[in-house]
């Protein structure tokens, strides 16, 4: 194959990710694209959980009256909560998270109810109640660092 | 590949441990704490603990300036780089051990789970371009920033 046809088969497959992806920062993009998004996103909010021994996570994509809020909490490897508005692209493979920034998180859609993030853990969609239980026991189960301690002594650690 | 992948985590940590104190502290590596960089920008190397105080701070390396000295361009460039294009953040100026730093506090009202103020103090230590941000539930007050800058001059 000459080197005309790999960079054609390569603009061309670049092509099709390009298309595939739809993105929106706010109430009224997602309205308009929200029959495009995969399954995970067509219906905001989306909460997804890990929880298994190692570790316990709970992310969820929000709307709010005028932006997408992300929201990020585990028991391991994070020092505080991530809560940020954000825009978000998605395809069928991946979802983009967007920051204001400019850094973007890249997760990974691996089953219409399962993505993996930061190449460590598998997340699943649930429900809100059981989201809100799993966000509850990480908020207290994280090891209270002594920052929190200083600035927040009005809110309970255990 | 993977060599090179190596060889850049050693010069990393070799750089980064290369920033000292006067007082104690603990350097954790991003590496370590995988799930904190989520939403940061590319320079966020860690976490810096100043064990003595308690004080914890979010570790930036910087890229590398012309001047070896802070400026309102420059300061306001890391503000976006740290913050994005957020509402406008009052930058102030004080003088460091090795120079002018800048201090700006952002504040994120829609923030219900997580520290709504964060306070970030950039300057130059050891001639490379470094910032430091620290989070809270409540303002920074006056008193709070100035420990914080005394803090900023026990680093070597």
């Amino acid at each position: 194959m000459d080197i005309f046809k790999v960079f054609l088969l390569l603009s061309l497959f670049s092509g099709i990710s390009q298309a595939g992806m739809h993105c929106f920062s706010n109430p009224k993009e997602y309205a308009a694209k929200q029959t495009l998004l995969p399954p995970l996103l067509n219906n905001l909010p989306t909460y997804l959980v890990t929880d298994n021994f190692m570790v316990k996570a709970v992310t969820s994509l929000e709307l709010k009256s005028d932006s997408i809020r992300f929201f990020f909490n585990a028991t391991r490897g994070i020092e505080e909560p991530v809560e940020e508005t954000v825009r978000v692209c998605a395809s069928e493979t991946k979802i983009e998270i967007h920051f204001p920034n400019g850094s973007q998180e890249i997760i990974e859609v691996r089953k219409p109810d399962e993505v993996f993030v930061r190449n460590l853990i598998n997340m699943t969609k649930v429900e809100n109640s059981r989201f809100d239980k799993l966000s509850s026991f990480v908020k207290n189960s994280r090891v209270e660092t002594p920052s929190a301690k200083t600035s927040n002594p009005g809110k309970a650690y255990k | 590949m993977k060599s090179i992948t190596l060889l850049c985590i050693l010069f990393l940590s070799i750089d980064v441990s290369a920033l000292g104190s006067i007082k104690k502290i603990k350097f954790i590596a991003k590496e370590e704490i995988p799930f904190s960089a989520i939403g940061k920008a590319q320079s966020y190397q860690g976490i810096l603990k100043f064990l003595d105080s308690e004080d914890l701070f979010e570790y930036y390396k910087l890229a590398p300036s012309r001047s070896l000295k802070v400026s309102l361009d420059y300061c306001q460039a890391i503000k976006a780089h740290f913050f994005g294009p957020s509402e406008l953040i009052k930058i102030e100026f004080k003088n460091g051990h090795t120079g002018p730093v800048c201090l700006f506090e952002s504040f994120d009202a829609n923030k219900t789970q997580s520290p709504a103020f964060k306070l970030a103090i950039v300057g130059f230590i050891n001639a490379e371009p470094i910032g430091l941000i620290q989070s809270s539930y409540q303002s920074f007050s006056q008193e709070k920033k100035q420990e914080i800058l005394k803090l900023w001059q026990t680093l070597r």
